[in-house]
């Protein structure tokens, strides 16, 4: 009996260990076709893709950027660039404007391309340096330094008049010839500043035109001859004085005239007074108000009648002192100019500027002594 | 189960249909186990075949270089050699010339052709700071005569800025100067063409400006001696008198402040009140430095006693009392030297 319990007993762990044997084959095969089943997948999923038959996502072409850099040798070749300058190989195609377009993005900058290479005409295989940074800004040399004179006339007439701010209509077309005829440059207002704030220098024989008031002959006498010439002035206008009249210019005169290319308009105070005077018994605080007054009304007025916000001033009188400074940079103005006769190096002062007032004369000799654009000093 | 007589097992219906069961799975694990190492090898290579498939449908990576070196073109003389050559040669005869800013703007061409050329680099390092040293002394130069001679202190910054042309301190300088210039010359008579009153003035005024009246007075006075009727600088001369004369009352130092305010009219500012206030007090200052006398007097301290007087009468030179007490103050120095 004993025999036979042992026997069941062996036979049943006999059983047992089969069953987990078989459970434990069972199991591997079925990891074994899993794995044959997801190999298949990829096989099939692989050899359709390479096969083209499933549209794949596309796939970024390894980088090689070496290679598409690889130019033909002669391109290569043309230009070296660092930071100051542009080394060109000069091409049948080149020309001062196009490279001043290509590396200053405007072609009126091709001066600056041409004075650096002495002026030579550009010839094909031959060195054109471009300079990238501003160079001499200021316009210094060993024998002297630019200056550029600000021209400021006041009124025109259409005849000969004996008040010696009225400039014959004849006379101006006279100065204007000459100004075209002996290749000086008449720059904006903009440009100078860029000079006076050593940014850049404008072209040898530059200078500035600017009308004071806002005279109605500005529009009728000056600006056709100036749009003859191809010149454009700066009109510096006392707003009180801006009104539909015979004699005065209106805001729409103003608008036609900046529309035309012919001027811009930028302030010359609000009622056109003495800003360093202080009235009768006026207190300091009552005097700063007025002068807050003629400097940011003006700028106020102009802003909105013309859309045009002016940062420059022109002192009435063309005097000016520390208060009406401080209330200008306030305001956010650049710069104003004086009635000091004599040009403008760039060390000048943002804020006492010289303009040369143009008085009504017989002789163009006159008016050639206010064009100094070079003041000959060692240095 | 039962056993049967011959030993073998009597199963029972459900026993057998399990054995049969049982030697079903038998079997098939069986023919699953004859395959336990092919299971393996077939395995390897199927992933093998994978693994072979894989790489023959990937692309592999592309290298650059094979395909490059496969379209070499033959070497090429560099066209900018030339150039590269003739800037070095020049940046070297414009430093023999002391042109160094011209040498400078030459390195500078010859590195942007070629940015790895030695000489270059040597060259622009060593002529930068060449540059920045004279630069430098140029400056301190102009510094040094902004008060005395600014005509000459602004072609020292100009020097200075033309060697070093982002000097922005020299920038400076020159705007501050010029505000000066333009503030003279609307000072100067109209129509005024003589560049020189500049100097005069705009010394003047930046010496007014800086709070120095005593040198202000120096330099208006000069100016007025050239232009004697102008209203302006006549106004600025005798505003620096003034606001010299109120800092010397502040300081109590008032017989400076009586000599400034003498030197203007009464109706000049609030020079009447100043002028009334210095008197009371120099009176006071009179009356206190007498008894000061007396008192040091008395403690035999002559020589301190004589000077307390003095002061009463540089203050108020009529003063009897105080002539007096000196007089006696010295004899008893001199009886006392001999003594001695």
């Amino acid at each position: 009996m004993r025999d036979t319990g042992q026997r069941n007993r062996k036979t049943t762990l006999d059983a047992d260990k089969r069953r987990y044997t078989q459970i434990f084959k069972y199991f591997t095969s079925c990891l074994f076709c899993v794995h044959l089943w997801l190999i298949f997948i990829i096989f099939l999923s692989l050899s359709a893709g390479c096969a083209g038959v499933v549209p794949q996502p596309e796939k970024k072409p390894p980088p090689i950027p070496k290679v598409e850099e690889k130019k033909p040798p002669e391109e290569i070749s043309k230009e070296r660039k660092s930071e100051d300058y542009v080394v060109i190989i000069a091409s049948p195609s080149n020309t001062y404007e196009s490279l001043s377009e290509k590396y200053y993005g405007s072609k009126n900058l091709s001066y600056i391309i041409s004075e650096f290479n002495q002026n030579q005409p550009i010839t094909p295989n031959k060195e054109i340096i471009v300079p990238l940074k501003s160079l001499n800004p200021g316009g210094l040399y060993p024998e002297g330094y630019l200056t550029i004179p600000i021209l400021c006339y006041h009124q025109f007439g259409k005849s000969k008049s004996k008040d010696k701010m009225v400039v014959s209509e004849e006379m101006f077309d006279k100065q204007m010839a000459y100004l075209k005829e002996n290749n000086y440059n008449v720059i904006t207002l903009r440009e100078f500043f860029d000079f006076v704030s050593y940014k850049r220098r404008p072209p040898k024989n530059s200078i500035v035109i600017t009308i004071d008031d806002g005279w109605k002959n500005a529009k009728v006498i000056a600006a056709p001859i100036l749009k003859k010439y191809g010149f454009k002035a700066t009109l510096f206008i006392y707003t009180d004085l801006i009104k539909p009249s015979k004699i005065t210019l209106t805001w729409d005169d103003i608008k036609e005239m900046i529309n035309e290319g012919v001027i811009d308009a930028q302030s010359h105070s609000r009622t056109h007074p003495d800003l360093t005077k202080t009235k009768d018994n006026e207190s300091e605080t009552a005097y700063n108000q007025r002068l807050e007054k003629e400097i940011g009304e003006s700028q106020k007025i102009i802003e909105q009648r013309l859309g045009i916000k002016p940062t420059f001033l022109a002192y009435p009188f063309g005097t000016f002192n520390d208060a009406s400074i401080e209330i200008l940079k306030k305001y956010q103005y650049e710069g104003a100019f004086t009635v000091i006769k004599g040009g403008n190096p760039f060390f000048y002062n943002n804020f006492s500027l010289n303009r040369s007032m143009v008085f009504n004369s017989e002789k163009i000799e006159d008016f050639i002594k206010l064009l100094e654009t070079f003041k000959k000093e060692q240095l | 189960m039962n056993l049967s007589l011959t030993g073998k097992k009597y199963l029972t219906t459900d026993e057998r249909r399990l054995t049969q069961i049982s030697s079903k799975k038998r079997n098939l694990c069986l023919s699953v186990s004859i395959c336990g190492f092919n299971q393996i090898l077939f395995l390897c290579i199927l992933y093998s075949v994978f693994c072979i498939l894989f790489f023959a449908c990937v692309p592999p990576p592309v290298k650059p270089k094979p395909a490059v070196d496969v379209a070499k073109p033959p070497p090429i003389a560099d066209p900018f050699k030339p150039f590269l050559d003739e800037h070095l040669k020049k940046a070297v005869s414009l430093e023999q010339q002391g042109e160094i800013l011209g040498a400078i703007e030459e390195f500078k061409i010859a590195l942007t052709i070629d940015p790895t050329n030695d000489e270059a680099k040597v060259g622009l390092k060593r002529l930068s700071e060449m540059a920045d040293i004279e630069a430098e002394k140029h400056y301190q130069k102009g510094l040094s005569l902004k008060k005395s001679d600014p005509s000459k202190a602004r072609i020292e910054f100009l020097i200075a800025l033309r060697i070093k042309p982002d000097y922005q301190l020299s920038i400076e300088e020159l705007k501050g100067w010029h505000l000066f210039v333009a503030k003279s010359r609307l000072l100067a008579p109209s129509g005024e063409t003589d560049t020189g009153v500049e100097d005069y003035l705009s010394v003047a005024l930046s010496l007014y400006e800086d709070g120095d009246y005593a040198g202000a007075i120096q330099e208006f006075l000069k100016a007025k001696e050239k232009y004697p009727k102008n209203p302006e600088i006549t106004k600025h001369l005798n505003l620096s008198y003034y606001k010299l004369g109120v800092a010397h009352f502040e300081k109590w130092e008032y017989k400076n402040a009586l000599r400034m305010f003498s030197s203007l009219k009464p109706d000049f500012e609030k020079v009447g009140d100043y002028l009334k206030k210095v008197r009371a007090g120099l009176k006071k200052t009179a009356e206190d430095s007498y008894k000061n006398g007396l008192k040091l007097f008395r403690e035999q301290k002559l020589t301190q006693a004589i000077e307390q007087w003095n002061i009463v009468l540089e203050i108020e030179p009529e003063h009897k009392k105080a002539r007096e007490y000196i007089e006696k103050a010295k004899n008893l120095l001199k009886s006392l030297e001999q003594l001695k």
